[in-house]
């Protein structure tokens, strides 16, 4: 499930919730993917092209589609890294400023195999693309779980005053 | 006006500074890394960055200690924008983040967010939020709705005695208030040169209202003391930009402490936050001083309110992810 505090102060959130912030997610990243192979990974391609609009020809090699330009894997958006992590379990405090808001509904796809506690520092419900997500969160400040569908999650940020 | 631009291969961006701060967000896989990244490479490769200023890429705590110089342009992202804020407060200089994180400490102005967007292979940066000026004659609202609790407050009440008036008590209420009075078309007064933090709230508010039929107007000023200035009382030109200095890091802040300056020790004294004279709006036939050159004969704040250019108004149109 997606857990999110509502906030800005990371150390408030991340000493209440005894979990680490993540501060560098291009080194958390960088630093993992060193020793393994996403060229074959479905997700991950899947992924890196929603996101990135890029695909991999070789081993941790990206191309861009629009203009086929290569670099290596540490130069995909933050937001793909994010979500990476995300998905393979990796438990952090995870900021939303790090993703874009094109990757909010894999967020939502990702929440729904695993927990992620997520840091709304960077008022999420506020924009577009927010309105298009269908699910669910539980607010870790009132342990309220609210329903998401037809932009109903701006209006509970809007209730309570988060925003 | 201070300006900078990126230019190779498919990063093309323009950006003209007016204010302090600007903050750059978007979509992930936009290029913003890759734009910060482009302007270290331009010591290696002349012709990358074009800009009026020195361009600095702070991305280490030695880098944020070393911030001293006033008239340089500094780039940053996430990971040290909240510290270079700090750092730059009553500097001189410009301040590019490129984040997507909600600075509350600092008040931002309604032109610093812009958005970096994919065009076609390119990447480019725009305004996030605009506003379409709209003719006076085709304003309709039944409602005034004032940031200000204090002196604007009664100052906008005298102006607009036909209508409900009604205060936001600061900017953070202004997107709920706006929410509330869903059936009512809304005239907003608030400091836009302050703004800049709530902007993305205001306009999810404005759109979903828009789609209901109800209209919401914004009064172009950077703030309450930027009208007052511009009142046949002072008669201070318009374009701010002429005289805004970026040590004071926000036009708001700017003109508060302009206005303060220009009315010490007159009968019209402006103290922000504190007791101001009465005079602002106060009508001046209960007044003793027949003599005295502030005097106006019939409803002060209206007339004050005429002398200014308060019927430029505009309509919030476009906001995030208008593309």
């Amino acid at each position: 499930m997606l857990k999110i505090y509502f906030g800005t102060d990371e150390i408030q959130a991340s000493n209440e919730l005894g979990l680490e912030y993540l501060e560098f997610p291009d080194f958390v990243f960088d630093d993992i993917i060193t020793d393994i192979d996403v060229s074959k990974d479905e997700w991950f391609l899947r992924v890196l092209k929603d996101i990135d609009n890029a695909d991999m020809p070789f081993k941790n090699v990206v191309r861009d589609i629009p203009t086929e330009d290569t670099h290596n894997i540490h130069e995909v958006s933050t937001g793909v890294k994010v979500l990476w992590l995300m998905a393979k379990g990796y438990k952090y405090l995870y900021p939303s400023q790090w993703l874009g808001q094109n990757c909010y509904a894999e967020l939502f796809r990702i929440a729904e195999m695993t927990d992620i506690y997520l840091l709304d520092d960077s008022n999420m419900f506020a924009n577009d693309e927010a309105d298009l997500l269908v699910g669910e969160f539980l607010d870790l400040r009132t342990n309220e779980v609210i329903k998401v569908e037809d932009g109903s999650g701006w209006d509970y940020v809007l209730e309570t005053g988060y925003y | 006006m201070e300006y900078l631009k990126l230019k190779y291969k498919e990063i093309d961006i323009q950006l003209e500074l007016q204010d302090k701060y600007y903050v750059i967000d978007g979509y992930s896989g936009a290029g913003k890394s890759k734009a910060v990244k482009l302007i270290d490479l331009d010591g290696f490769r002349k012709g990358i960055v074009e800009s009026s200023l020195p361009v600095k890429v702070v991305h280490s705590v030695a880098e944020i200690n070393d911030i001293q110089d006033d008239r340089v342009i500094y780039v940053t992202d996430e990971v040290f924008a909240g510290r270079v804020l700090e750092k730059v407060k009553g500097m001189q200089c410009y301040c590019i983040l490129i984040s997507r994180k909600i600075y509350s400490g600092t008040n931002l102005s309604y032109r610093s967010y812009c958005e970096a967007f994919r065009d076609g292979a390119c990447t480019r940066v725009r305004q996030k939020y605009k506003f379409n000026q709209t003719a006076i004659n085709k304003v309709e609202f039944d409602m005034v709705l004032v940031e200000d609790s204090g002196l604007g407050f009664t100052f906008f009440e005298k102006c607009f005695d036909n209508y409900l008036v009604m205060s936001s008590y600061g900017k953070g209420n202004i997107a709920k208030l706006l929410n509330q009075y869903r059936d009512r078309d809304i005239l907003v007064i608030c400091d836009l040169g302050g703004i800049g933090n709530h902007l993305a709230s205001m306009y999810k508010i404005v759109r979903k209202r828009k789609g209901s039929g109800k209209k919401t107007t914004f009064m172009l000023i950077e703030s309450f003391e930027h009208l007052l200035m511009q009142t046949k009382y002072i008669g201070y030109d318009y374009d701010i930009f002429k005289y805004f200095d970026n040590k004071f890091d926000n036009t708001e802040h700017f003109t508060q402490v302009e206005l303060e300056r220009i009315t010490q020790h007159t009968e019209i004294e402006y103290r922000h936050g504190g007791r101001s004279s009465k005079c602002w709006v106060d009508n001046c036939d209960t007044c003793e001083n027949q003599n005295c050159s502030y005097r106006i004969v019939g409803e002060k704040t209206k007339q004050l309110l005429a002398s200014t250019r308060f019927f430029e108004l505009v309509d919030a149109e476009g906001g995030s992810g208008s593309t």
